[in-house]
């Protein structure tokens, strides 16, 4: 058993005075968490939308489903993804003074780092539903299809943050590793730009990278028809167990050697 | 596994620790088992055995890397021994280091939130707890600025009133005394003096063998990972000033008998001022310089001085004396010197000798009368001359 009831409970504790100390010295607080993602929205929209006119359609009807929306339902969780990769690399190096003098469990650190980016899945849930009532897609399964792949995204992340974390302390490349990963990740996943602008070939390849599958399912709820099985959310769930039991075995062997190298 | 009042047992602890190139090392240790033909593991910790009796107070000591720190943690649980296991039937409340668990982004008050969390405090005597850590760590309104704004000795203080107020059956108490000002030492001392009397248990680490032997009803004391004495108080700190002069004259640099240097030395005390005068032979010729370091018996250097000398074929037939006044500011205990021989050769500087704890003094003994001894005897040195003889 990874997590514990204790470690989250630890994790919670410690996710809430992070962000309570980190908001508490900026000038406008909390409200970072809204305006990053709404800056970066105009820009994209700017760039993609207006510039170069990339857009999407409906699958079931062809009807145009403009820029924003749907760039938004695959940008939400690629930025948490982003976060949670960014913030599990620092998870325990950055806690190292604590990590060596007290006896919180490692695990907390990690669910702490989840729990932050879990608080940010909240406000991009609330972004995407304004965005969606503002295009007017928002159906009686909007909701619980964004609440789905907020579900999904946090079973795909969880085990990463595990190995990021576990490993940070012993791979001192990792940071910057890190932030190739997800520069290249923005650029291999259709977020930007619908996977029907790719050839079929690429197509495939480009579902190779997990990311895709979760983009697309976070897409899902502002279709007309979004009960459609495909066959990448299989290999998606295999790629999910995967993560899992490598995340179990490297914690496993992993964290009784952590405090020797912090 | 324990007996009648026993509340921790240690036994047979052993702690490897993997010298590496790089943290891959440990990767490649931790994940196979075996280490890389490259590494080495140093072994900090060899078979560690005691217990600890309900309200009983033990004192380790043992000088810097004798594996003490490494100890503590184990018995805390923030690190996994290597061989052997501690059980406890009680709970620890630690206090390792002045760093002691605190996240440095959290303020005073936040942090003690944590401690009290961690100590699994009930919720709703939490901010009855925080209060009293409060109003001990005299914190005021620092309490509420981020701990990494805290000098060590602020830190010491909130260290000192989280592990105190928790209510754990076990207070761990590594070398937090050993910084902050004098008044809040004592308030701490008395605190421990007033729990100790209601029953509590500690484990102190310190290098004071005047604490020690005050506070601890029994002292292990630890070198090279091995405990070395496990027994009486006095004994122990009798031990521990032995280990520690024994790591002075097992110096890894070449070192030689003071007698082959120094020849006398002489100082006398007048109120606030004191004058040293000491002789030495020097083997051959040569631009020297001697530095002498003076610390107290935790090693601690307080005070030191150096001077050049160019050394002449003729002086090699007699004692060159030296003289030195100083300022007498020293508390009454035991002191020595440290004394480092120096040799300029081509613009560059290198050592010639250690004379590691050449003399030793009683401040006490040293202020009522004119000390005349084989060996230096010296304080804040403010000046130095050659003298003639």
């Amino acid at each position: 058993m990874l997590f514990t009831r204790e470690s989250f409970k630890f994790g919670y504790y410690l996710a809430k005075r992070d962000i309570s100390s980190t908001y508490s010295r900026s000038l406008f607080g909390m409200s970072w968490l809204f305006v990053s993602p709404l800056v970066a929205l105009a820009i994209y929209g700017f760039v993609y939308g207006r510039v170069l006119r990339v857009g999407w359609s409906d699958p079931s009807t062809g009807e145009a489903l403009g820029f924003i929306l749907p760039f938004f339902c695959g940008f939400a969780p690629y930025m948490l993804f982003s976060e949670a990769l960014a913030n599990s690399t620092n998870a325990l190096l950055s806690k190292r003074g604590l990590i060596t003098t007290s006896k919180i469990p490692l695990i907390s650190f990690i669910a702490s780092t989840l729990l932050r980016t879990g608080f940010s899945a909240i406000l991009q849930l609330c972004v995407l539903l304004s965005l969606s009532l503002f295009y007017q897609r928002f159906y009686y399964y909007t909701l619980p299809g964004f609440l789905l792949g907020f579900l999904t995204l946090f079973i795909f992340i969880t085990p990463i943050s595990i190995i990021f974390a576990i490993l940070a302390p012993f791979v001192a490349d990792l940071k910057d590793t890190t932030r190739v990963i997800v520069r290249f990740a923005f650029y291999l996943t259709p977020i930007a730009y619908p996977l029907s602008l790719v050839s079929e070939t690429f197509q495939k390849i480009l579902f190779l990278n997990p990311l895709t599958s979760l983009v697309e399912l976070f897409r899902f709820p502002i279709y007309s028809n979004p009960f459609v099985f495909q066959t990448w959310m299989l290999s998606f769930l295999v790629i999910c167990l995967l993560l899992w039991a490598v995340a179990a075995f490297l914690f496993s062997k992993l964290s009784p050697a952590v405090t020797d190298v912090l | 596994m324990f007996s009648k009042d026993e509340i921790l047992v240690a036994k047979n602890i052993g702690k490897n620790f993997l010298i590496s190139s790089s943290t891959l090392g440990n990767l490649y240790l931790a994940l196979f088992n075996r280490k890389r033909k490259a590494d080495k593991i140093v072994s900090v910790l060899k078979n560690i055995s005691f217990s600890v009796k309900r309200g009983e107070t033990v004192g380790i000591m043992g000088r810097n890397g004798a594996g003490k720190s490494t100890l503590l943690s184990i018995i805390c649980g923030v690190i996994p021994p290597t061989s052997g296991e501690v059980v406890s039937n009680c709970s620890i409340s630690a206090s390792l280091n002045v760093a002691s668990g605190f996240s440095p982004d959290f303020t005073g008050r936040q942090n003690a939130h944590v401690f009290c969390n961690l100590h699994n405090i009930p919720a709703n005597e939490v901010n009855d707890v925080v209060a009293k850590i409060y109003d001990f760590s005299e914190l005021k309104s620092y309490f509420e600025m981020p701990v990494r704004t805290y000098s060590s000795g602020m830190r010491a203080r909130l260290s000192f009133a989280c592990s105190a107020f928790v209510k754990a059956d076990l207070i761990i108490v590594d070398e937090t005394l050993s910084v902050g000002d004098a008044a809040f030492k004592i308030k701490c001392l008395d605190q421990i003096r007033k729990m100790q009397m209601a029953g509590q248990s500690f484990l102190i680490v310190s290098h004071s063998p005047n604490m020690i032997s005050a506070y601890c009803s029994r002292v292990m004391v630890l070198d090279r990972g091995s405990i070395v004495h496990d027994g009486d108080a006095l004994e122990g700190v009798r031990m521990y000033k032995q280990v520690t002069s024994q790591q002075l004259s097992q110096s890894p640099v070449g070192h030689q008998k003071s007698e082959d240097f120094f020849e006398t030395a002489k100082v006398s005390f007048s109120g606030n001022q004191a004058r040293l005068k000491f002789s030495c032979t020097y083997k051959s010729g040569g631009h020297y310089r001697l530095s002498i370091a003076l610390k107290n018996m935790e090693g601690i250097t307080i005070s030191g001085f150096s001077v050049d000398d160019l050394i002449e074929a003729k002086d090699l037939s007699r004692p060159i004396a030296y003289e030195f006044s100083f300022s007498n500011c020293l508390s009454d205990g035991q002191y020595f010197f440290d004394g480092n021989l120096y040799i300029f050769a081509n613009d560059e500087k290198s050592l010639v000798k250690i004379y590691p704890n050449f003399f030793g003094f009683n401040q006490a003994v040293a202020q009522t009368s004119e000390q005349s001894k084989h060996a230096g005897l010296m304080n804040i040195f403010t000046n130095a001359s050659r003298t003639t003889t």
